[in-house]
């Protein structure tokens, strides 16, 4: 295992210090700016002649973004995103509004029909593949029409999306049973704004299930809660299998993010020993009271420690799993 | 490039570019145009002034905007519930700092450099700081710090001293009678003590990206976190007995990605390692025994071990065509656990002894995706996938010999407990096909399948440690996706799932966790052959053979002693046959460009056809009910409903031993006691029939119904403009309902001797949030402005759980911690001044 970590720290290492002396080696042969600001400005200037700060919608605050920025030979124009839109922008005398442009992005517009989600993302997708949209093609969202404004506002400096305390709101629009769980007794700090959907979920795609960044629901749980995954001594199967066999990550009234309580969460797998029990409110003080002449016998009244305060918890509490070996039943 | 140090054009004149010069082609504007240039010559100054405007307009969108906002705010009370998240657990003042600080190279530059530095919640608990300095293009740096406390229980109350450490004692404490805690003696009553039961989460993280050239990027980032504080533990010590400890939590965990980009016209590439290495500072916790005094002094709960991963992925995208794209990403990772082990027991080695200093515990996995969309036609698309993902567990297997919860062993005596660990390991591969047809614009239909196989097993166990080797689950889907009269959209979606397990045995992961002596693998063999259930033989199956099941009850065999195997007809619910339906829906009627509507609904049902005990069935579904109203561009109206009912169904059996015996009393009850409800006559009939009795089967129904009703108000512009106000109610009402059918024998002195109480339904969970934010935001002038907010939050919650935790109401064997049923009624108020520059 120590060859192992050595290796990683090179790779590491590698992984910093080739790319400065790389880009030194390369800073000759960069490749030149396709566009300089001038240019660039100047085919903006085509659009920004007539949408300027008098429009309703934010046009020119696109400056203060990465996509405004002149300096980064990337940068878009606005021909980039909505097409050279020729017939725009020479009109047509015999129409009351010009002539839509090659793309148009809202989708509410009134005026102009939006593009179809697959054109208008595959626009943000021609200079966007890498990274965070690998998945992009075939997912969950772009397979369902959902297109990259749908979530995002480009022109504004301030994306919703991209913001830990205002991201689930844009969720939410859709995902309308997860903004009602998020309210429920137990939940993540989502309502709190310490957690985000992209927190756990890429909505652009990814290799999970469920949209989630990493591999699997367990990996992606693992990147808050490494404490959980072992290996133990004494794996508890479900455990492994799957983080969401017990809990529910949008919220629950059943604390802590349980998908039900116990001890019936846990008969819902068990049945041997004193799991066989039947759990009911007739021991309960406070609880209902039928027994079959009406009467409970006082020194029944006794709740029973399995369907009561933390339930089968109370002693089998490292139900995650133990390195105890004498934690095989997960009580040490 | 513009030489000699000029800045590049800025964007045109205001005079080129005046908005009304949209509707240049339109005759009338041209002369309300040239009318308004006329006037502008007649007063030149008009010109100078509104090109003068104009620059400064455009300038002030164009700009990078910052923030800066401080001020004072206020908790009418102390809950931890409510500052379970948000910092504001106590009652009192706190200051609210906020700041967004941006800047760099203006956006018509040839220097790309931009930053930002941001602030958040910088007098509470979940204060946020970030930073980012970038040459556009080039490289950028950014850090994050972030604190989070989570408040975990309030009126938490222990007996114990040293809290926060990992050794626990009591002050002078006096056992209970019969180990009872609801007879807990008065005396001991003032040792109890409230802590504070929270943990705080304080994380810091660095990284770059560098641009190499124009297609290659690499990137790198570092995460360092702790946690540190107190959370709950059961620990249970003696039979039957536990205590809630204050169990002390100091960990930290590193998390490192660094990747190799590269992207091109045809495709791009990524070469990435994800690490992450937890560490726990305390490797377990020592507690006294606050039971009547004897064996054991003293318990030892563990903590979780130390444990790194690593992880190197490759991904790869190829762009065949504009239309053909195929993508393919594999990953390889390990996992490891060294941890030392803590001794068998707190007062000897229970006689035994380690067969290792640790688990060396040691897990591979191994994915691999493949992913092929193809565009036929504008109006047709498919797409494929593969998913590989297997994670192999090469933890050696030992066997452990120990006594539960730190029993006493006499010297020379053998410890109870043999078991072997089963280290898990899965496998799935799983295909996907997909094709989305539009039959009509706007008209959307997808048509899906997935075949999903899952293998699971363990390496090195003398029996296979799972209930099934392999599952096997098929599932069709389809979906109408469409759009119609330009003004509603809609999906409605049904998909349906089975899947097969293959010779499902419950038993198997307890028997494989038995060491393979020749007297378990007979018994196993026995089982497997006969049918018989391991706890005993009873109608239909035959008589077992006595040697090994006295009285055809329970093997009393080594381990396999006190009915430790599960009810024949148990079904996990991960891994047993199932059937699974569900329907996803929603229609959108956007009305008129103001107002716009919205319901949705969504089905799920999950059957377990051959589960005869264990999760029978469960069903979820929700509806949704959204409409907005923008009277204009200042000011808007919201408001959702939704309702959630979600049923599980659980079957069970109380089940007991046979006592077909001659013997003349049970359970030191004559035999021709009299027995008053239940399924039979006599004390007798039902002991001989414990593992039949229809009365003992039990059923449990679990349903939560929820009920969430939002409603949100904007405007802005009050007061000429210098007035925006907002507004959100939050109404969150849950019951979670747990009915209960069936009942248990109950043992009474007098007569009869024997009742059968019926079960009773748990009292209903309830809790109910309202919650009401207002904020008001009055422009000063153009860069200040005073920010007010409000928020009221109600919560009473109900939960039946806590009455086990008062010291009258425990369960016998549990030490009581008081803590209550939260319920606050909480009004914050916040008054700040924000600067914009």
């Amino acid at each position: 295992m120590k060859n192992f970590i050595k290796i990683v720290i090179i790779m590491l290492l590698g992984f910093i210090v080739f790319p400065v002396h790389a880009a030194n080696l390369l800073s000759d042969n960069k490749q030149p700016p396709t566009t300089n600001p001038a240019q660039s400005l100047s085919r903006d200037a085509v659009c920004t002649r007539c949408h300027d700060e008098t429009e309703n919608k934010p046009i020119l605050s696109i400056y203060q973004t990465a996509h405004g920025n002149k300096g980064d030979s990337r940068t878009p124009s606005c021909q980039t995103c909505h097409g050279e839109s020729d017939s725009h922008i020479r009109g047509d005398q015999q129409q009351k509004v010009r002539p839509r442009p090659d793309f148009t992005f809202a989708e509410k517009s009134q005026t102009y029909p939006a593009s179809p989600a697959e054109a208008r993302s595959g626009q943000c997708i021609s200079c966007h593949e890498n990274g965070l949209r690998n998945h992009w093609a075939g997912s969950q969202h772009q397979s369902q029409g959902v297109a990259c404004n749908s979530c995002h506002t480009v022109h504004t400096p301030r994306d919703k999306v991209l913001a830990k305390t205002t991201q689930p709101d844009v969720c939410f629009t859709c995902h309308k049973s997860q903004r009602a769980e998020s309210h429920l007794f137990s939940t993540h700090p989502i309502q709190a704004g310490k957690t985000s959907c992209s927190d756990c979920h890429n909505p652009h795609g990814s290799t999970g299930p469920k949209l989630l960044i990493k591999n699997s629901i367990n990996e992606t749980c693992y990147t808050c809660h490494a404490e959980k995954r072992g290996p133990f001594l004494w794996e508890h199967s479900p455990v492994f299998d799957d983080c969401t066999n017990c809990h529910t990550p949008h919220g629950s009234n059943n604390s802590p993010l349980l998908k039900t309580r116990a001890p019936w969460l846990c008969q819902e797998c068990h049945t041997a020993d004193h799991a066989n029990t039947v759990d009911s409110g007739a021991n309960l003080i406070g609880g209902d009271v039928t027994t079959i002449n009406g009467n409970q016998p006082a020194a029944s009244l006794n709740p029973r420690a399995q369907a009561n305060g933390r339930a089968c918890l109370s002693c089998h509490s490292m139900i995650h799993g133990s390195n105890h070996p004498a934690g095989a039943k997960f009580n040490r | 490039m513009i030489e000699g140090g000029l800045s590049p054009p800025r964007l045109p004149p205001r005079t080129e570019r005046r908005g009304i010069t949209r509707n240049l082609m339109n005759n009338n504007f041209l002369i309300v145009r040239t009318a308004a240039l006329m006037s502008c010559a007649i007063f030149s100054v008009c010109t100078f002034a509104a090109e003068d405007a104009a620059e400064s307009e455009t300038a002030e969108l164009t700009k990078p905007k910052s923030t800066v906002e401080f001020g004072v705010g206020g908790v009418t009370d102390s809950s931890w519930k409510f500052g379970q998240y948000n910092g504001l657990n106590d009652s009192g003042v706190y200051g609210i700092g906020n700041f967004d600080i941006r800047g760099g190279a203006a956006y018509d530059s040839d220097d790309a450099t931009r930053w930002r530095l941001t602030g958040k919640d910088i007098g509470l608990d979940t204060r946020n700081f970030t930073g980012e300095y970038k040459d556009q293009g080039h490289y950028k740096l950014n850090f994050d710090y972030d604190e989070l406390q989570v408040n975990r229980n309030g009126s938490y109350l222990t007996p114990y001293l040293g809290v926060g450490g990992n050794n626990l004692n009591l002050p002078n404490w006096t056992p209970p009678a019969a180990n009872n805690m609801r007879a807990l003696p008065s005396t001991d009553l003032p040792d109890f003590h409230t802590v504070s039961m929270e943990t705080t989460r304080k994380k810091i993280d660095g990284g770059f990206s560098y641009f190499l050239t124009d297609h290659w990027e690499v990137q790198a980032s570092v995460r360092h976190e702790d946690k540190n504080g107190l959370q709950a533990l059961g620990a249970p010590i003696v039979a039957a007995r536990s205590i809630i400890l204050p169990n002390p939590i100091s960990q930290s965990t590193e998390q490192i990605n660094a990747s190799m980009k590269y992207n091109g016209e045809k495709g791009f590439g990524q070469f990435a390692y994800y690490g992450s290495l937890f560490h726990n500072d305390i490797n377990g916790v020592l507690f006294q025994n606050p039971f009547a005094a004897g064996q054991p002094a003293f318990g030892r709960m563990s903590s979780a071990p130390d444990n790194q991963f690593h992880q190197f992925s490759l991904t790869g995208g190829y762009n065949f065509t504009t239309n053909t794209k195929l993508v393919a990403n594999g990953s390889y990772a390990r996992n490891w656990q060294t941890q030392s082990f803590l001794p068998y027991n707190t007062a000897n080695d229970s006689g035994g002894f380690l067969p290792v200093s640790n688990l060396n515990g040691d897990v591979e996995t191994k994915t691999a995706n493949l992913k092929l969309t193809h565009r036929v036609n504008s109006d047709f698309n498919v797409a494929s996938a593969y998913k590989y993902d297997e994670r192999e567990n090469n933890t050696p297997i030992n066997l452990y010999n120990f006594n539960d919860v730190d029993s006493v062993i006499a010297t020379g005596t053998t410890p109870t407990n043999f078991r072997s660990n089963t280290p898990y390991s899965k496998r799935i591969n799983q295909g996907n096909l997909d094709a989305n047809y539009s039959f009509a614009k706007g008209q959307w239909l997808k048509a899906g399948y997935e075949i999903q196989n899952i293998d699971r097993w363990c390496n090195g166990t003398w029996i296979s440690c799972v209930d099934t080797g392999t599952t096997l689950e098929n599932t069709g889907r389809i979906d109408y996706r469409g759009s119609f009269l330009d003004k509603f959209n809609g999906k409605l979606g049904y998909a349906y799932s089975h899947r097969t397990a293959d010779n499902y045995n419950q038993d198997n992961g307890a028997w494989a966790s038995y060491p393979a002596t020749a007297g378990n693998m007979a018994l196993y063999n026995l089982i497997t052959q006969s049918g018989l259930p391991a706890w005993g033989a009873f109608s239909p199956y035959a008589n077992a053979p006595t040697a090994l099941f006295p009285n055809n009850n329970a093997a009393t065999t080594g381990n396999l002693a006190n009915n430790s195997m599960d009810i024949n007809g148990l079904g996990r619910f991960n891994t047993s046959n199932r059937e699974r339906q569900k329907v996803h829906s929603y229609l959108d009627y956007q009305v008129n460009n103001k107002l716009s509507l919205g319901v949705g609904g969504d089905f799920r049902y999950d059957e377990y056809p051959d589960s005869s005990f264990g999760l029978q069935s469960s069903r979820n579904w929700g509806t949704n009910f959204d409409t907005n109203y923008n009277f204009d561009e200042d000011t808007s109206i919201q408001v959702f409903y939704s309702y959630q009912d979600i049923l599980t169904n659980t079957a069970g059996m109380s089940y007991g031993a046979n006592s077909n015996s001659s013997t003349a009393s049970i359970g030191g009850v004559a035999t021709a006691a009299t027995l008053s409800g239940g399924c039979f006559s006599s004390v007798q009939a039902m002991n001989n029939s414990a593992k039949t009795d229809p009365c003992r089967n039990w059923f449990t129904n679990m349903n939560d119904n929820i009920d969430t009703v939002g409603f949100g108000v904007k405007h802005k512009g009050f007061f000429g403009g210098k007035l925006d106000m907002n507004g959100d109610f939050v109404y969150s009402f849950a019951r979670t309902l747990i009915g209960v059918d069936g009942g248990s024998y109950t043992q009474l002195t007098g007569q009869p001797n024997y009742y059968y109480t019926r079960a009773a339904d748990m009292p209903t969970v309830k809790t109910q949030t309202f919650q009401f934010k207002l904020n008001a935001k009055y422009i000063i002038n153009k860069p200040s402005a005073i920010h007010l907010s409000y928020m009221y939050q109600h919560l009473f919650s109900s939960d039946y759980i806590y009455t086990g935790m008062q010291p009258a109401g425990t369960p016998t064997g549990v030490v009581p911690t008081s803590e209550q049923s939260p319920t606050y009624s909480i009004h914050a108020i916040g008054l700040s001044y924000i600067y914009n520059f």
